[in-house]
């Protein structure tokens, strides 16, 4: 119990924390990152210590350059793009994640496609975080519904994508802050998937 | 809410899971906390569950301008059709429109606004963008704006305009004005506007014409592809089957075009030669007395001569009885025997084949095939004639045609566009003070109506845009300095002849703010960057278009939620625009807005959406109002129109126009008096002679030859020997208005385009050519003009005749995305025309030469 209350705590933690590093940076973008990073521990210290330490306006350029365009997208942010025959936005599996939030009632209300990488981390936060909240309440089996719409979720949609989408950001980017989170966050889905405790297991 | 306005808001998602590890940590209970997503309040369906529905909007790929539809399920759009309530295209859509699907979801589609870094501009200059929030944007431009007013410089604010709807008045017309500057410029001269001088100098229409082809016994299409574009592709491409059934069709082309390939005959002309085959057919058409004397009338019974002699000039008038009585008694034409004398009498079949490549029989066989179908036959001129250096009178000389076979204006003819009931929005006089006023009297950049270039817009000397001669404008400060620009849906360094000029423009403008879907060349140039709704899916507007008969106003509407946090160019950016010059002291452009009162409520807009909204029930009103119907459908009121799509007008009137002409004559001018005048007007207004005129503006005619239509050597560029290949331009079925090459299906389907290949940009030569250069199918060549060159692969084609090289419009994007651009910000794929066309000119009306404009020569590499 105590193994999965931990487990799920990390993993809420660890995909807020990277849902927020793939917002627009905005001027008090260091600050935000520290704040996030800060439930995160060790994982996040490198990055908020680049955040600290590279200028705001080269990490702005790189977002634009790797995320945004606008010419060429070099680490295109969405599911879809990956996923799908000649890539395009709001495919097929885009309207599939959309589906995975209404059944929990949620809705984007992110200007981007519902699998863009802040919404679908932001979703798996959420559902560690049911599962951490539930079991806290007494309800395991709930939890464990949980914990295993979260792998079905990894398995179908992030994770069958989440490893490229790292990769671009490696080969293209220019900050080494990107380079990091890409780097960084590779390894915590690994791990995650590990250690993703199901009932079944 | 924006991404980036999230992001700044983010403190409180951040704030919570930090508080969520704190509360943990004293025992209490984990809530996830949401930024992006938020809990459904239950009361509307999921948009997944909700069912599919048709609804109904515009595609503006090219400009026939079709009604169509778009399925919409789960909030996404997924198929296009036609729009079945549309009389001009009736259900039927063309290919182009369903390229849309993948420009709407496409990957490098501009998704938030965004600001240059990079001080310096340049091709080689990555502009070094960075996210910055709408409100940041707007007030960029608005500060710029400002300093203009504060200055009395406001003539130095340039807005340009690409592609529109009937909206563009907003922000074209009204914003320029009230800011206070003449230089509104619009994007007409490099689309097809010489291809109206040949219709207005004869029968007073300046506009594009319908073709009345189920009604027709022969069609001759005049550097026209109706097939693959414009103008009302999905009609003409729906219905031509039933015309082949009943009509001879003939195209004129020196390359093999999509309709050529479903036409009886083709005249693979020499370029540039196009006078001389329509001046001949002519002198055929009245030498064989197969002119349509309903229309055009005969010679008088008593005179001593009845027919046209080749070579032997015809007296005017005769004495007959004591009185002087004409020889040729006109019904609705003019000028008919100053014609054939200044121009027509020589210019034989034999003549006509020594210039234009074409077997003599090729050129009579046409001539009397339309004689003989007359007046159920019709010279459909397109922009290949007419944006020509000379091109004027090439394209005046083929659309005179129709006033000999009797076609203007009747059945199985030539028609103009019915009549329609839109309304324009209120005037900005009185918003106007005096800094505006006195910026407004300046002279515009284009230069048009300098004695260089009349552009004669409707008769009018300066009052047709001269687009492309704005980059000389620009660069050499003449009339003055640009300092501010903004613009919307173009991409005028790549659309424009001989391109670098216009990278040199922009680099000179100090602050640019390009309002777009997609970024391209002309955005690496830009400072500020909006992104816009996409017109067929996100944007609220309207266009008019006319075919079968008809004339439609279609909507373009709001189908789907956009994904993004886009705004409409031609609306919402100026109405947001007004509220930061509002914010600054100066709210005469808001107060303006706030007068285009939602008609069916009364209620002023107070915000960009319902002010977009408001403005599109305004223009249209009475048409959707039962109270204002004056002709055509009947909606029961805003609801039903908008839900329908799309409004037809009344059946077209033929022959209404007979006699009633916008001319100077109100005939069908053989002789353009119209013409005359125009030329005269100019030229005393540059205290010289219309022989001077015609010099400046590289034509050869001299005294009366110059108002009828002649036939002019063409004026190209390059010397023979050096260069022994002319250049064809012509444009593809799958571009949508030049920016189709970032889709998949493009490239993937490029072989639509007789004689291309897919996944390949190719310059095509004859296999004759081909095999004196050594050249074969898919090397890489170099295609070299006197002012720039590209690189492309080899194509040898019979389609293409021999001594020119034809290539199509729309590869050779260095900057557009992932597929257009081969390596991105150095090597397009394929090559750009525009990178070899020399920036010149049909002065007389102001466009900008494509056609038969320049020699070439190709090599290997």
């Amino acid at each position: 119990m105590e193994n999965k209350h931990t487990g799920d705590l990390v993993r809420a933690n660890g995909y807020a924390f990277f849902s927020a590093c793939f917002y627009p940076p905005g001027d008090s973008f260091t600050t935000d990152i520290e704040n996030a990073g800060n439930v995160c521990g060790a994982m996040a210290e490198d990055i908020r210590c680049l955040a600290r330490n590279t200028d705001v306006e080269d990490i702005k350029r790189d977002y634009v350059r790797l995320f945004v365009g606008p010419f060429k997208t070099l680490a295109p942010p969405c599911g879809s793009l990956y996923m799908e025959q000649d890539g395009c936005f709001m495919g097929d599996s885009s309207v599939d994640v959309q589906r995975w939030y209404e059944e929990d009632g949620l809705t984007n209300t992110l200007h981007e496609p519902p699998d863009h990488v802040i919404v679908e981390l932001e979703y798996l936060h959420f559902l560690a975080g049911q599962a951490l909240r539930t079991a806290d309440d007494g309800r395991s089996d709930q939890a464990d519904r949980y914990r295993e719409r979260e792998q079905q979720f990894l398995s179908l949609h992030f994770a069958r994508w989440a490893m490229a989408f790292a990769n671009n950001i490696e080969t293209n980017a220019e900050t080494e802050f990107y380079r990091c989170v890409a780097r960084i966050m590779s390894h915590f889905l690994k791990e995650s998937a590990i250690h993703l405790p199901i009932a079944s297991a | 809410m924006s991404v980036l306005e999230k992001s700044l808001t983010r403190k409180s998602f951040v704030k919570g899971v930090a508080a969520g590890g704190a509360i943990l940590a004293g025992g209490s209970v984990f809530a996830p906390t949401l930024c992006a997503l938020a809990q459904s309040d239950g009361g509307t369906s999921p948009k997944s569950a909700v069912k599919g529905e048709w609804r109904s909007t515009t595609c503006q790929g090219c400009t026939s301008w079709c009604a169509v539809q778009v399925y919409v399920q789960g909030g996404r759009a997924t198929k296009i059709r036609g729009n079945p309530h549309s009389k001009v295209n009736h259900g039927n859509c063309c290919v182009r429109a369903h390229l849309s699907l993948q420009q709407v979801y496409d990957p490098d589609r501009l998704r938030m606004p965004l600001k240059r870094t990079n001080p310096k501009t340049g091709v080689g200059e990555d502009p070094g963008f960075v996210p910055i929030s709408w409100d940041e944007a707007l007030g960029m431009i608005a500060d710029r704006i400002m300093d203009l007013r504060n200055n009395n410089e406001t003539h130095k604010y340039m807005l340009m305009r690409g592609r529109y709807t009937y909206m563009r008045d907003i922000i074209y017309d009204r914003m320029t004005k009230i800011i206070g500057s003449p230089n509104n410029i619009s994007h007409s001269a490099i689309c097809a506007e010489a291809e109206k001088f040949g219709a207005f100098y004869t029968e007073g229409l300046w506009d594009y014409r319908q073709y009345d082809v189920p009604n027709t016994n022969y069609i001759l299409l005049w550097g026209a592809d109706p097939l693959a574009a414009n103008r009302q592709v999905s009609h003409y491409t729906n219905v031509w089957g039933q015309v082949m059934d009943r009509a001879t069709i003939a195209v004129v082309d020196p390359r093999f075009s999509a309709s050529a390939g479903k036409a009886d005959e083709w005249l693979p002309i020499a370029c540039g030669q196009d006078g001389a085959l329509a001046v001949a057919i002519a002198h055929i058409l009245l030498t064989e007395g197969l002119w349509n004397k309903e229309f055009v009338g005969d010679f008088h019974s008593d005179s001593p001569v009845q027919a046209f002699t080749a070579g032997a000039i015809i007296p005017e008038d005769f004495e007959s009885d004591g009185s002087t009585v004409p020889t040729f008694q006109e019904k609705h034409t003019h000028g008919l025997l100053k014609w054939w004398n200044l121009e027509l009498k020589d210019k034989t079949a034999e003549w006509a084949a020594e210039r234009t490549g074409l077997p003599v029989e090729q050129i009579r066989r046409v001539a009397v095939g339309l004689g003989k179908a007359a007046p159920r036959a019709m010279v459909w001129v397109g922009g290949g004639p007419a944006m020509q250096v000379r091109g004027g009178y090439s394209c005046m000389a083929a659309h005179a045609l129709n006033g000999l076979l009797g076609a203007a204006d009747n059945v199985g003819g030539t028609l103009a566009a019915n009549k329609v009931y839109t309304q324009a929005f209120p005037a900005p006089d009185d918003f106007m003070d005096a800094v505006a006023k006195a910026g407004k009297a300046h002279k515009k950049i284009d230069q048009r109506g300098t004695k260089e270039f009349p552009a004669m817009k409707k008769g009018k000397p300066g009052s047709a845009v001269v687009t492309n001669n704005t980059a000389d404008g620009i660069i050499n400060e003449d009339p003055n300095e640009i300092k501010v620009a903004i613009a919307y849906f173009n991409n005028f360094n790549f659309s424009c002849p001989q391109t670098e000029r216009w990278h040199r423009a922009l680099a000179k403008i100090p602050f640019m703010a390009h309002l777009t879907t997609h970024a391209s060349e002309f955005t690496w140039f830009a400072d500020v960057v909006l992104p816009c709704s996409h017109h067929l899916y996100e944007k609220w507007g309207y266009v008019k278009s006319h075919g079968n008969g008809y004339r439609h106003i279609t909507m373009n509407q709001r189908v789907i939620d956009p994904v993004w946090d886009v705004k409409t160019d031609e609306t919402e950016i100026p109405w947001l625009l007004a509220g930061k010059l509002a914010e600054r002291g100066f709210t005469n452009l808001l107060d303006h807005y706030k007068q285009y009162k939602d008609p069916e409520t009364g209620k002023t807009p107070s915000n960009d959406e319902e002010f977009a909204l408001y403005a599109l029930k305004l223009a249209t009103q009475p048409l959707w109002d039962p109270a204002q119907h004056k002709g055509g459908d009947k909606f029961n009121g805003w609801e039903d129109f908008r839900r329908t799509g799309v409004w037809n007008s009344d059946p077209y009137p033929y022959r209404k126009r007979w006699s009633a002409m916008k001319t100077k004559t109100h005939k069908f001018e053989f002789y353009s008096e119209t013409l005359k005048a125009a030329l005269t007007s100019h030229a005393e207004k540059h205290a010289t002679t219309v022989d001077d005129i015609l010099a400046t503006t590289k034509y050869l005619a001299r005294g009366e030859q110059a108002f009828v239509p002649h036939y002019e050597e063409p004026f190209i560029w390059g010397d023979a020997q050096e260069y022994p290949f002319i250049h064809v331009d012509y444009k593809s079925r799958l571009n949508r208005e030049g920016r189709s090459a970032n889709c998949y299906w493009y490239s993937e389907f490029k072989d639509l385009d007789p004689g291309d290949e897919a996944w390949s940009d190719v310059a095509k030569l004859n296999p004759l050519d081909g095999k004196k250069l050594g050249i074969k199918n898919g090397d890489d060549i170099k295609v070299i003009s006197p002012t720039g060159s590209l690189t492309c692969k080899a194509k040898l084609w019979e389609g293409v005749r021999p001594g020119t090289v034809a290539k199509c419009y729309g590869h050779g994007h260095w900057a557009y995305g992932r597929v257009a651009a081969k390596q991105f910000g150095k090597t397009p794929t394929g090559g750009n025309n525009n990178d070899l066309i020399p920036a010149d000119y049909e002065r007389l009306s102001g466009a900008s030469a494509y056609y038969g404009v320049t020699r070439v020569k190709v090599v290997k590499v």
